[in-house]
């Protein structure tokens, strides 16, 4: 997506905030005393599983903040060639965001704009479990032990951790109603690009010259998925 | 309406995914490849393995033991002996090592192949680029000239181990091809009644066998086959080698003779304790003439030691009967039975003579070789030099040969009247050429490549097609293609070439060894070269 269209969509989440607050301002003392409800939502996603606590600003206007976290590592051996290659990787991912979400009619759909502060890594290391041998059977075989052959390590994080975010969803946490609600959110984060640094040691170590490529390849992500589904539940009315 | 927020929300779902452009990272992990790092060797060099008579290389697997200088592999791995298949050594040497011409740095080797003579060379690293050296290797069933082989039945012993008749040893056939006024022959002649024993104090019975190296020192490949601890040792004491023979008697048991018992018919009907026996040289007179008072003979035992060495008197020094041209020189051996043999003249001083070059628009490395009787100096003119200031050598007149294998020039000089010479070469023909040779690296499975950042100690040879000679290209670079993670080229720069004539090109390393045919179209020339080895290719 086009950054220029970024903000332009990012300025009309402001401006129909900026409606709701001065339309919600001539009733608001007739209709609702803010953070007057609260409600609790758990959920899981794309920014891993967590929780927010939602209130009422406005008829039209919450603000939420929540907190997520996943973490997921793997490791294993690759022995499809030679010599066989052990890996492992790590992925963790936390973050803390700051949401507003704008109602157009009360309840139901709705457009959130915010920030996320996000710290998201993730770690990987490959090095071959086993010698290998080349010209095996000739006079001149040589062995290399694994720590000759070296390792390599990458590791992958967002340069910023403060990502704006804008987004629609469904599902008022703190409107009249049943108390329990489902709420879904999909939306972006703007990240930034991914940074990878790889580094190596031993006689693969300069495989790590071609982080370059893959960086090209991180280049087109910018943008950070964001996709919540959950249940929340309003403790106060 | 639950229905349609859910279709709303999965459709901007695929959108956001969908909208993201994966190709380059694809991209790049599928051209992903592991890179094999190897760290840069700064000094390397190759050695040419010929067949001493007919200047090939060596067809079988030659055994390379180094027993000086310390030596590395492509793998920067300390190398303590290889086999070489192609008959094309290649070397590194360490890093902390920078060799020069005022500190060359010595690699000892000691070559076997089946079929050959064992031969232990050194070879003098000056420089770190432009080492490459041709080292040859007798044939034992066909020596080249001026070096003869033999191996045959000289006699017998009784039972208790008394030679029943004299043994005679020539070491030298007559007529010998090669041969020159000034070669020496050689023989013994071992009594009748001697006893031979072997180091452990065992008589050598039954059927004797001799086995004989003869060397004649008067001719270039004659000079060139004595081993090196002997030429480098006569050298050190500025004595030129006149005649040099090797003589090994076993007998069927393999017991080897190393020293002579006397028997009954030595000292009538005593059995004497020590033995003698007789050599006999056959020297051109006017050698002796011109070294009359600085011959000296050595008689040298198996394991190296001196034995004997005497100066040769007049008293020893007889006309041959048979040929007045030539003297016989006489002295007896007791005791120790020898098996090597050396006639040399003693020079009082060793001359530095000054070699300068006129290159008259050559490029490129020029051998020399200046060579007498006895006497050899041998050094190299770098790409980038033009005077060479060389010792060791001896009275006398030298034949000096500058060559690069296309362009030689010969002068005589005798360097103790004329300590500096001035070699002009001939300019080369109008239709040699320097010519830069590219080479594009492809695996034969182009799905693969050559994924290492440089192949260090690879060297480069060329020939023109038709002829025997390799000679070695220069300026070896190696081009590694960044976004690609691979070797894609290697160049080279060659000199004296004809233009429009096929060339074959050999690349060999370690582990590699590649042919091909390129035409030299002009100055700059650019082929694809096919890597037909899958275990380097990746």
């Amino acid at each position: 997506m086009h950054v220029r269209r970024v903000f332009s969509v990012g300025a009309f989440f402001i401006f129909l905030l900026s409606i709701s607050l001065y339309d919600n301002g001539l009733h608001a003392q007739i209709t609702q005393k803010p953070a007057s409800r609260f409600a609790i939502g758990f959920n899981g996603g794309t920014v891993g599983a967590g929780a927010d606590i939602t209130t009422n600003i406005t008829k039209k206007l919450n603000l939420r903040i929540g907190y997520h976290a996943f973490s997921y590592s793997d490791s294993g051996t690759y022995d499809d060639d030679e010599p066989a290659i052990g890996y492992s990787g790590e992925l963790s991912q936390s973050n803390i965001s700051f949401l507003a979400d704008f109602y157009p009619m009360n309840r139901g759909l709705k457009f959130t704009a915010g920030v996320y502060i996000q710290n998201f890594e993730i770690t990987a290391n490959a090095s071959p479990s086993e010698s290998y041998t080349i010209f095996e059977g000739q006079s001149n075989e040589k062995e290399f032990g694994p720590e000759r052959l070296g390792t390599i390590d990458a590791l992958v994080t967002y340069p910023n951790s403060v990502m704006p975010y804008f987004g629609i969803g469904f599902g008022n946490p703190v409107a009249k109603g049943s108390a329990l609600k489902l709420n879904m959110s999909l939306g972006l984060m703007y990240s930034g690009a991914p940074e990878l640094t790889m580094s190596g040691s031993g006689l693969i170590a300069p495989t790590v010259n071609q982080a370059i490529d893959f960086q090209e390849g991180l280049n087109e992500f910018e943008w950070f998925p964001v996709f919540k589904l959950g249940l929340s539940l309003r403790v106060k009315k | 309406m639950n229905f349609v927020k859910y279709s709303i929300t999965l459709l901007l779902l695929t959108m956001l995914v969908v909208s993201c452009d994966t190709q380059a990272l694809e991209d790049a992990i599928d051209d992903f490849g592991i890179i094999i790092g190897l760290e840069p060797i700064n000094t390397s060099g190759s050695v040419q393995i010929l067949d001493a008579a007919t200047e090939v290389f060596v067809q079988t697997d030659v055994q390379v033991t180094y027993e000086q200088g310390e030596i590395i592999d492509m793998f920067s791995d300390p190398v303590q002996s290889v086999t070489v298949k192609n008959g094309v050594l290649v070397f590194g040497i360490p890093n902390n090592y920078t060799p020069t011409e005022s500190n060359p740095y010595e690699i000892t080797m000691t070559l076997t192949a089946e079929g050959y003579l064992p031969s232990t060379q050194t070879v003098a690293l000056t420089g770190t680029d432009e080492n490459d050296f041709s080292l040859s290797l007798v044939s034992i069933t066909n020596p080249p000239a001026g070096v003869e082989v033999q191996e045959e039945e000289v006699g017998g012993t009784s039972d208790t181990g008394e030679t029943t008749s004299d043994i005679k040893v020539d070491t030298s056939s007559d007529p010998n091809e090669g041969e020159t006024e000034e070669s020496t022959k050689l023989g013994i002649n071992i009594p009748a009644g001697s006893v031979l024993t072997d180091e452990n104090g065992n008589t050598l019975t039954g059927a004797l066998t001799a086995s004989t190296e003869y060397y004649d020192s008067s001719t270039e490949q004659g000079y060139d086959a004595i081993p090196e601890e002997i030429k480098k040792t006569s050298a050190e004491s500025n004595e030129a080698i006149l005649g040099l023979s090797s003589i090994l008697i076993t007998d069927r048991s393999g017991r080897k003779a190393v020293r002579v018992g006397g028997g009954a018919t030595k000292n009538g009907s005593t059995l004497a304790q020590t033995g003698c026996y007789d050599v006999q040289m056959n020297v051109a007179a006017d050698v002796v003439n011109r070294f009359r008072r600085s011959l000296i003979f050595y008689a040298i035992t198996s394991n190296n030691n001196v034995d004997f060495s005497i100066a040769i008197l007049d008293e020893a020094v007889s006309q041959d009967p048979n040929n007045p041209t030539r003297s016989i020189i006489n002295v007896e051996v007791c005791d120790n039975f020898a098996t090597t043999y050396l006639l040399s003249a003693v020079n009082s001083v060793s001359i530095v003579g000054t070699i300068n070059l006129e290159r008259n628009g050559n490029s490129g490395a020029f051998d020399l070789e200046a060579f007498k009787t006895g006497s050899s100096v041998k050094a190299r003119f770098r790409s980038n030099q033009n005077r060479l200031d060389l010792s060791g050598f001896l009275r006398g007149e030298y034949n000096v040969k500058v060559t690069n294998g296309i362009i030689t020039k010969e002068v005589p000089n005798n360097f103790e009247d004329n300590t500096s010479l001035t070699i002009t070469l001939d300019s080369p023909p109008p239709t040699l050429i320097d010519a830069q040779i590219t080479l594009n690296l492809v695996c034969s499975d182009r799905t693969t490549y050559l994924r290492y950042t440089s192949v260090p100690t690879t060297q480069v040879y060329f020939r023109k097609i038709g002829t025997n000679s390799w000679r070695r290209a220069q300026s070896l670079q190696f081009n590694f293609d960044d976004d690609l993670g691979a070797l894609t080229s290697a160049s080279v720069t060659v000199t004296s070439v004809e233009q429009g004539a096929e060339y074959e090109f050999w690349v060999v390393s370690q582990d590699i060894s590649e042919k091909k045919i390129i035409t030299i179209t002009g100055p700059v020339v650019e082929e694809e070269y096919e890597i037909t080895d899958g275990d380097i290719c990746s």
